[in-house]
């Protein structure tokens, strides 16, 4: 095949990718004229590129989940629009495959994994009272990653063509017998590499936690939120590597001619199904209970009251990353597994129902006799609730064996992960957006538009799922991609589809609610704008560079709290004989390039270019090899430059 | 060996740690980087793990693609080998005595072996019933 032939088949060159080509073109020359224009590349390398600052990490993390958010939304969109109307022809078969596959892939693994990362970065080390994460540039190295594998990931639809195979790139769909093309190469390559980034954060934030707590914080003194990333970054420990077996056996069959995943020559499919979700499944529980975290510190702030349970709390995080390692055969009951094999996984899954539920009491019992404000983050995690427990109910509905031979595959079970990971995770990440912001930014964001983000949001999640579910009753399974009128799915899914548009005019007013705060939104000025109970709201906002000139002493949970109930207003002033010389570490390249080296090799691997596939590999090897030997990578601020800086935000006694 | 260096380590470099603010390195960090070059010189312990790590890798490719066992033994063959690999991994880089505290390592240890046991034992319960399909 030619080279332009393979780069450029016809699946992108529908009217679509076209256009779609035509709008890359004019964003990337519009962000290089600008950049040019105001001398902005300078400024681009040092404070961003180059930075192994923890706290800019976490917004370059969030900025990409949001595009991502935007790119993933508009496949979304176009999906619903193609189901609007029966027989419609909007997509043709084909294109509806690639929406879908891009859709699931980006949503999970580009969208709610960085918005994960990005909550992590912003907040983990102030509030445990740390100045970075335990391996700053390790922590640079997994955003590059992550980011050049999202950009692998989303050129394919224009350059290549898109994966088709369902985000769950199920063996045999996969092998390349009945999958030929560069569409699944991009998939496997791209979730193998960002699954390097994954690997490393969860390490770093394991080893942040349990190494650099601030003095006399116990584990449990810690907050929730810290609570959840520690167990969370050991899911990803212990469940990531199965997925990077199930991809790479795929990739070894795909590129290497071996037969894992072949019927033909011995392999077995089904094995790919079962290892896919042995991480699969942890994987939702290491997305969600980051969320559960949040709704634990956003609650207890806005009830002005200490978090009821936290002992319980702390028991079911650690009984739901448990029994998340035992459940996984549910996403596959009807692979024909014997009755025994189908009970007890069945019931393993009812098993987390408990754990999850003591955590809803807790936080309702923590509003209990609160003085609840009633915040665009708190509107976030009340909302929270009741779309949690439907989507539990459902959940337990699905575990019911000879129930899920009825519901497999239906948009019963597409409605009910819709409302666990819109209802628990973008709710949760949403909850803690609106609330961490001034923290990050240091303005907050307007609580007028929040709110209509937020109604017109929550709205349009009701609209959009609660046909779906009967739908999924009706008889109308995933991955359709159209129905006749006859069947009588005609006006559920025009509801589903207005809901999802109404979601979408979310998605903009929460984009301009950004945009608007930050040119006319209130500033920060007191770095505890929420009254808050934990360490990062005794710092300025945004924190400065080194976080805290002096290490925080915690004597108790909710440490902030308790300091300004003894302190009061002065509670965060230090002593200038207690600052001295800081030791940071230091910008480097070195990420960023590993990060390209991924591309590259990666790029090479998709078309099995071997010598561009050799240099890139060879780039990271160098890279990694210059890295280990580099010394330098930390500076000392001097304590006349810390002592001024704290002296100028007013936080030096007299 | 280790241990005292850990010792050694963390005592020089807590009580200055509030003073020069090196409290973002923590000590079994600083221990396990620094003072490894000087005390050990070549890093026979890891070079030993990755080699032997490697070797083991493909001792178990070359077992099963050229057929040196018969089929029933195969696959006990590589579950083996998986198992020294993990044991090799612990021993040679996990820094599993530079702990500051060696009974943290228990739990952890325990629940990686639930979980890593679970996974392979339920895995080959579930696959069961191929048996019987194919």
């Amino acid at each position: 095949m030619s080279l332009l032939g393979q780069l450029f088949p016809s699946s992108v060159l529908r009217p679509m990718e076209l256009g779609s080509d035509g709008l890359i073109v004019l964003t990337v020359a519009g962000l290089l004229f600008v950049l040019t224009r105001y001398r902005k590349w300078g400024w681009l390398w040092r404070e961003w590129i180059t930075t192994v600052d923890h706290k800019k990490i976490g917004v370059m993390y969030l900025v990409a989940s949001l595009v991502m958010l935007f790119r993933g939304g508009v496949d979304a969109l176009l999906l619903r629009t193609q189901l609007a109307a029966p027989n419609s022809t909007f997509l043709g078969p084909e294109h509806y495959d690639e929406i879908f596959t891009t859709h699931g892939t980006i949503m999970v693994f580009f969208m709610a994994m960085p918005l994960m990362f990005a909550l992590y970065n912003a907040v983990i080390p102030l509030m445990i009272g740390a100045r970075d994460v335990a391996f700053p540039r390790l922590n640079a190295i997994s955003f590059w990653v992550f980011a050049f594998a999202a950009i692998l990931f989303n050129i394919s639809f224009v350059i290549g063509g898109s994966p088709d195979a369902g985000w769950t790139a199920y063996a045999p769909l996969t092998e390349l017998t009945f999958n030929p093309g560069v569409g699944e190469n991009y998939y496997l390559l791209a979730l193998l590499i960002s699954g390097i980034g994954t690997l490393a954060s969860g390490i770093n934030f394991v080893a942040t936690i349990l190494g650099m707590r601030a003095r006399g914080m116990t584990l449990m003194r810690m907050p929730l939120f810290v609570w959840s990333a520690l167990v969370s970054s050991a899911l990803i420990l212990f469940a990531f590597p199965a997925l990077t077996v199930a991809l790479g056996l795929t990739m070894l069959d795909r590129l290497f001619g071996s037969s894992f995943f072949t019927i033909a020559h011995g392999g077995m499919p089904m094995m790919y199904v079962n290892l896919f979700w042995i991480w699969g499944h942890p994987e939702v529980y290491l997305l969600v209970l980051p969320a559960f975290g949040i709704f634990s510190e956003v609650v207890a702030t806005f009830s002005r009251k200490r978090l009821f349970g936290y002992a319980s709390m702390v028991g079911s995080l650690l009984a739901i990353t448990l029994l998340s390692f035992g459940v996984w055969v549910h996403h596959f009951f009807t692979m024909g597994a014997g009755a025994a094999v189908n009970a007890f996984f069945g019931v393993s899954t009812m098993l987390i129902a408990i754990p999850t539920g003591v955590k809803i009491f807790n936080w309702i019992m923590t509003m209990w006799g609160g003085r609840v404000r009633m915040t665009v983050a708190m509107l976030w995690q009340m909302a929270f609730i009741p779309v949690f427990v439907l989507g539990g109910a459902t959940g337990v509905l699905l575990a019911v064996v000879p129930g899920d031979y009825q519901f497999h595959n239906s948009y019963f079970m597409v409605a009910h992960f819709h409302t666990m990971l819109i209802g628990g995770v973008v709710f949760g990440f949403l909850s803690g957006l609106y609330y961490w912001w001034p923290k990050m930014f240091g303005y907050m964001l307007d609580e007028r538009q929040g709110r209509w983000a937020f109604w017109l949001y929550f709205i349009g999640f009701w609209v959009t799922f609660v046909p779906q579910y009967l739908l999924g009753l009706e008889g109308m399974t995933r991955r359709m991609y159209t129905y006749s009128a006859g069947f009588g799915w005609t006006t559920l899914n025009q509801i589903s589809t207005l809901g999802a548009f109404i979601m979408g005019a979310g998605f903009l007013v929460l984009v301009f609610n950004i945009v608007y705060s930050m040119l006319h939104g209130e500033r920060d000025l007191t770095g505890d704008p929420w009254d808050g109970r934990t360490l990062e709201w005794s710092l300025p906002s945004p924190a400065p560079e080194y976080n805290f000139a002096c290490l925080p002493t915690v004597a108790e949970r909710d440490t902030w709290w308790e300091a300004k109930r003894e302190g009061g207003a002065v509670a965060a002033r230090l002593r200038a004989g207690d600052i001295g010389p800081i030791v940071m570490p230091k910008p480097t390249a070195v990420p960023f390039f590993i990060g390209l080296g991924f591309f590259v090799a990666g790029a090479g691997m998709v078309f099995s270019w071997w010598v561009v596939a050799a240099v890139g590999f060879a780039g990271v090897l160098a890279l990694l090899v210059a890295g280990w030997f580099d010394y330098r990578d930390h500076e000392e601020l001097s304590r006349d430059v810390v002592l001024r800086a704290e002296a100028a935000a007013g936080r030096v006694q007299a | 060996m280790s241990q005292q260096i850990v010792t050694h380590a963390s005592a020089a470099v807590e009580p200055a740690a509030h003073a020069s603010g090196m409290e973002h390195a923590d000590p079994v960090e600083i221990a396990a980087l620094m003072p490894h070059f000087e005390a050990v010189g070549f890093p026979a312990k890891q070079v030993f793990g990755f080699v032997g790590s490697v070797a083991l890798t493909l001792l178990a490719l070359w077992v099963v693609s050229q057929h040196r066992l018969p089929a029933p033994l195969l696959l006990p063959a590589v579950l083996v080998s998986a198992a020294v690999q993990a044991l090799v991994q612990l021993g040679s880089f996990m820094h599993l005595r530079e702990a500051r505290g060696e009974t943290w390592q228990i739990p952890v240890l325990a629940l990686a072996f639930v979980i890593a046991a679970g996974i392979v034992g339920f895995s080959f319960w579930i696959m069961t019933f191929k048996s019987g399909v194919s």
